[in-house]
Parts: C-alpha cells; structure tokens; sequence
C-alpha cells in the first residue's frame, strides 16, 4: 500500500517517469527541429527571434504577465551579474 | 467530539495548480479547492503593498470574460504601476476563469478590506469563485477532515465560539499567501453538495491591518 494509492492519486514515481520521459522527448524534438533549421541555412538570429516570439505567449499564457515579468526580471539580473566581464555591480 | 472520521479516508480534496492552465481540476469530482501556489517578484509586490496602503478600493463590475474591459473596471484609480499590474493581472484571471467555468461573464469585485466582517467559516453558495489577496493577510481555508461540517454557521454563538466548533483544531488552519490563486468550489456546483471548501478571511480589525482582496465569481 502506498500513500499515494490511500490518497486516491497517481503514484509519485509514476508521474516522474512519464514527465522524464516527456522532456527528453520535447527536447530531442526541438534539437532536431532547430539542427534542421541551421542545416537549412537559416540564420541563428532569425531561429532565436522565431524562439522567443512562439515562447513568451505560451508562458504568459500558463503563469500570467506578471509572472512571467517577474522571472524574466531576475533573469535579467542574473545574467547581468554571472556574464563574464559584467561590471559586479549595477549602476 | 471527534472530527468526522469519514473525511479521513476519502482522496484529498485540494488540489495544488503549478500554473493557471492546471486550474481545470477544480473540475474532478471531491476537489473542492484547486491553489495556485504563485510568488510576486518582491519589487513588483511592494509596489502594489504600497498602492494598497495608500488607496481605500471597493469596484465592482460584471465583466466578459473574453474580453475583459479591466483598463475601463479600473479607470478611476490613480494612474500608476501599481494600478497596471492589477488592470494585467486581473485581466488574465477573468479570461482563464472564463475557461475554466464556462461562463461568458463574470463579477469582479477589488475591494480593500479591513473588518472580519466574513470571519466565520463558512462554505460558499457559488458554484466557482476565485480569490487572490493581493496585499495583506490571506485567505484561510482548512482540510475536510479538520471540519466538522454539522457546525457551520453561528447559530446564536458569538463567531469565536463557532470558529472553535467547526475547526477544533486551530493550528490546522492553513492561510494562502499574497498573489496566490484560490479557485473554490462551493456548495452549488453540481454534485458538490455538503463539500463546499470551508474558508473565511482572516481576522484583522484588530490589529489595523488592511487586505486588498480580488473576488470573481460566476454570472448565469
């Protein structure tokens, strides 16, 4: 018996395996969609600009503008302070 | 009196949404509480800590859920930051409550809350109802087994007296926290009788606190 099963939900281990399973699957599609736009001769620009304009509307779809605004702020500041030769502090 | 052993054994009654497009579990039949556990950056947080400080708010209007006319809803409020993360917020809670009820319109309440007016735990007559505190102390709900549902309403007890009936155990009052979503099922949604989520909102008259609460509920 497992709490899981008491609780009447999924076992955990199941859902692990399945959304392991899922993202390995998404990201061999998306290398092998992104190898054939380069083997294509689409510039990397173009590929990075396609990205994010198919990207944000899903994220903002799921966690709403504000959270996505929020992520993408502390992005920015973490790629600011980790990107080699960025001043160590912000003016 | 013991708690009622029954709810002990039944699958869990709440659900937590890892993003608003989970909302749809509110759905399964038992599940009468579906939370979106969602954090603000603290800088953006502040901003609206600070505009709810400053502003006494309570507007109200029935909104399409399609396209929800929020800039209009908030058009008397102080042009700022602030009131624009709302107007973004608010606007993309009606749209996917919209979705996930169904419905085409909804009420939309923003209010400023500062008495326990809705202290005792109660469940809702609404079918589906979302709340978010935006700023202040959050809504406070409790599992089905912390319940005992034959207690509900004051019935000529002073509301202290009640809260102590109908959640023996305090400490397994649980509080949502500042943007998070709650989605509610209440007593009229088909099939959900006598499972309404209990809840109330917390106590805070008297220690001066002030809420800036967001309310939509269903419009038939």
């Amino acid at each position: 018996m497992n709490i899981d099963d008491f609780n009447g939900l999924p076992r955990a281990e199941e859902i692990a395996g399945r959304i392991s399973q899922e993202h390995a699957r998404v990201v061999a599609e998306l290398r092998g969609a992104l190898a054939r736009c380069e083997n294509g001769g689409i510039d990397k620009g173009t590929v990075n600009a396609v990205l994010i304009a198919e990207l944000l509307p899903r994220l903002v779809d799921a966690y709403g503008p504000l959270g996505v605004a929020g992520v993408l702020g502390q992005l920015a500041a973490h790629v600011a302070q980790s990107h080699h030769g960025a001043p160590l502090t912000r003016q | 009196m013991a708690t009622e052993a029954l709810n002990v054994v039944v699958p869990f009654h709440f659900r937590y949404a890892r993003s608003a497009g989970e909302f749809t579990a509110i759905h399964a039949p038992g599940v009468n509480l579906v939370l979106w556990r969602r954090e603000q950056e603290p800088g953006l947080g502040r901003l609206v800590d600070e505009f709810s400080a400053a502003h006494d708010l309570d507007v109200e209007a029935v909104l399409r859920c399609a396209e929800p006319e929020v800039w209009m809803f908030l058009s008397d409020l102080p042009a700022c930051g602030a009131r624009d993360m709302l107007a973004a917020d608010i606007e993309f809670l009606v749209r996917r409550f919209g979705e996930v009820s169904g419905r085409a319109a909804a009420r939309v309440h923003l209010e400023t809350v500062q008495t326990d007016a809705c202290r005792l735990f109660h469940v809702d007559a609404a079918a589906l109802r979302m709340l978010v505190t935006y700023s202040g102390f959050g809504t406070q709900w409790v599992t089905n087994d912390n319940v005992r549902r034959g207690e509900l309403t004051a019935q000529g007890r002073s509301f202290e007296m009640a809260n102590r009936e109908i959640v023996p155990r305090p400490a397994q009052i649980r509080s949502a926290r500042p943007w998070w979503v709650m989605l509610q099922k209440g007593e009229s949604y088909p099939g959900n009788a006598g499972n309404g989520v209990v809840h109330r909102s917390p106590p805070v008259e008297h220690a001066g606190e002030r809420r800036l609460r967001l309310c939509i509920n269903e419009v038939k």
